[in-house]
């Protein structure tokens, strides 16, 4: 066996390679690293405990690698593979003088820093307290064995080696408690950023999350801080649309005009003008109500036309009413006056076209067959007056309700991914089904 | 404010933009001119 200082080497004995002694005085077992093979480090000879003759673990943190996590530098003494029968993860073990162990623990791709605690924490109901962190139970009474190993450890780790492990969680931390016949030891992990574990020792990053991944028990939303800080954005944001929206929909300068037409008369076509519209393009309001209208309908066609070009901007209205008496007592259905908007007029002198007729329906009114026609014409019915105001201007409510649907598709978006996700964490919870706590739990910052 | 969140007040942004941009041409897709030509009419009440 060579020795340099604190760190001393010694050859396996199974299979010669190289292997250093990294936390020569606390180090207990020692599995090879090459061949797997355990060795008791503290026999000054190097006895062999197990002989495993695999091939040597490919450790995305090579044995001896350091790295600085959180202001403490760390070099990678032991590594070894454990699982639970459905999920295997890696845990790298790091070793300070100064700090002592802690554990790196990878699992799809995400790296946790765990702590051994050493006062148990405490229990409140079926959670369990830390400081000021509450952990609610996730796995309970899993069995964890160790596949495999590799590196140095302050016990006497082999293969087979097995654990009771119960899991509690908070979002961004995991609180574990591992017990066999003898001892009894709890431990907290906390998932590292990406940006964390790479400035370390140059792992590659978490994978992104996307549907159909099985995130970590205590992976925290990658969504929820999303939806936290937009929201204010998305409120400023609804706040300025109401002000544009009263700001740009005001009408201004009605002008009214009116016409008669006769129940199941003839159309009536009239001309009024001119509007003037004397700035860019604009929109156009036309309320349209026929207050005498009872028992049958009027079409009202508009068209803006403009005096130089002739374009035509149209719009139709139907203003209808009816009502009546039956088993249920009395009814009434349609409405007498409507409201148009007419967009994006050109800047120009304008006629005002109205179309209208009239129409009366059933047979409380004095109708008799028209046999030149074929129909039943209505007779001696008054005219119905059809009343117009047109202003310049319009408020679009569909604009804004527009606006608003296209400012909440990101974040609305983002919950449906984050109720993806969750639905996927807590998917793996053991005991009692998630319920409502558990998914405000999993809206909580870490 | 983080690089989401930038990128969503930029959204908003274009959002109320194109909103100032339509108020201020007087359009918008559901305006009543110009959407009846060839519209089927149905008249009378649908009261049973």
């Amino acid at each position: 066996m060579a020795e340099d200082g604190s760190v001393r080497s010694l050859s396996c004995p199974a299979c010669g390679g190289t292997i250093t002694i990294r936390a020569a005085g606390y180090t207990v077992t020692l599995a090879c690293e090459y061949c797997g093979t355990l060795i008791d480090a503290t026999d000054p000879a190097g006895r062999i405990i197990t002989r495993y003759n695999e091939m040597q673990a490919s450790l995305a943190i090579p044995l001896g690698t350091r790295g600085t996590l959180r202001g403490v530098e760390w070099e990678a003494i032991g590594w070894l593979q454990r699982s639970d029968g459905w999920a295997t993860w890696e845990e790298t073990l790091l070793f300070n003088p100064y700090e002592g162990y802690r554990w790196l623990i990878a699992q799809n791709g995400q790296w946790s820093l765990g702590t051994m605690l050493t006062a148990a924490p405490q229990r409140d109901g079926p959670d369990q307290i830390v400081g000021r962190g509450r952990f609610t139970p996730f796995y309970s009474d899993n069995t964890a064995r160790v596949t495999r190993v590799a590196g140095e450890f302050y016990w006497r780790v082999k293969p087979g080696e097995e654990v009771r492990a119960s899991d509690y969680v908070r979002p961004g931390s995991m609180l574990s408690l591992e017990q066999d016949d003898r001892e009894k030891s709890w431990t907290i992990s906390e998932l590292l950023t990406g940006r964390e574990i790479r400035a370390a020792f140059d792992v590659d990053p978490p994978p992104v999350w996307i549907p159909g991944m099985t995130p970590l028990a205590h992976q925290p939303s990658p969504y929820v801080r999303r939806i936290k800080g937009w929201w204010p954005i998305a409120a400023l944001s609804f706040v300025a649309l109401l002000v544009l929206l009263v700001l740009f929909g005001q009408t201004m300068q009605p002008q009214s005009f009116s016409l008669s037409v006769t129940p199941d008369g003839p159309a009536v076509s009239q001309t009024f003008g001119p509007i003037a519209l004397p700035l860019g393009k604009q929109a156009m309001t036309v309320a349209a109500s026929t207050p005498g209208m009872e028992q049958g309908w009027v079409d009202i066609d508009v068209a803006f036309v403009n005096r130089k070009t002739q374009d035509s901007y149209d719009a139709y209205a139907l203003n209808e009413h009816y009502s009546g008496q039956d088993s249920d007592g009395y009814w009434s259905e349609g409405t007498r006056s409507q409201t148009l908007k007419v967009a994006s007029l050109p800047a120009g002198t304008y006629d005002l076209v109205v179309d209208a007729q009239a129409h009366h329906w059933g047979s409380s009114g004095n109708w008799a067959f028209d046999p030149s026609s074929g129909t039943y014409k209505t007779e001696g019915l008054p005219p119905v007056e059809v009343n117009l105001t047109v202003a310049r201007g319009a408020r679009f409510a569909s604009n804004f309700w527009l606006a608003v649907l296209m400012i909440l598709v990101p974040p609305l978006l983002m919950l449906i991914l984050h109720i993806m996700f969750e639905n996927a964490r807590l998917a793996q919870k053991d005991g009692p089904p998630a319920d409502a706590d558990d998914w405000l739990r999993g809206m909580e910052s870490p | 404010m983080s690089r989401s969140s930038f990128l969503y007040a930029l959204w908003c942004l274009a959002i109320l933009g194109l909103y100032l941009t339509a108020a201020s041409q007087g359009y918008s897709p559901f305006a009543d001119g110009g959407r009846t030509a060839g519209a089927a009419r149905a008249y009378g009440p649908t009261h049973k």
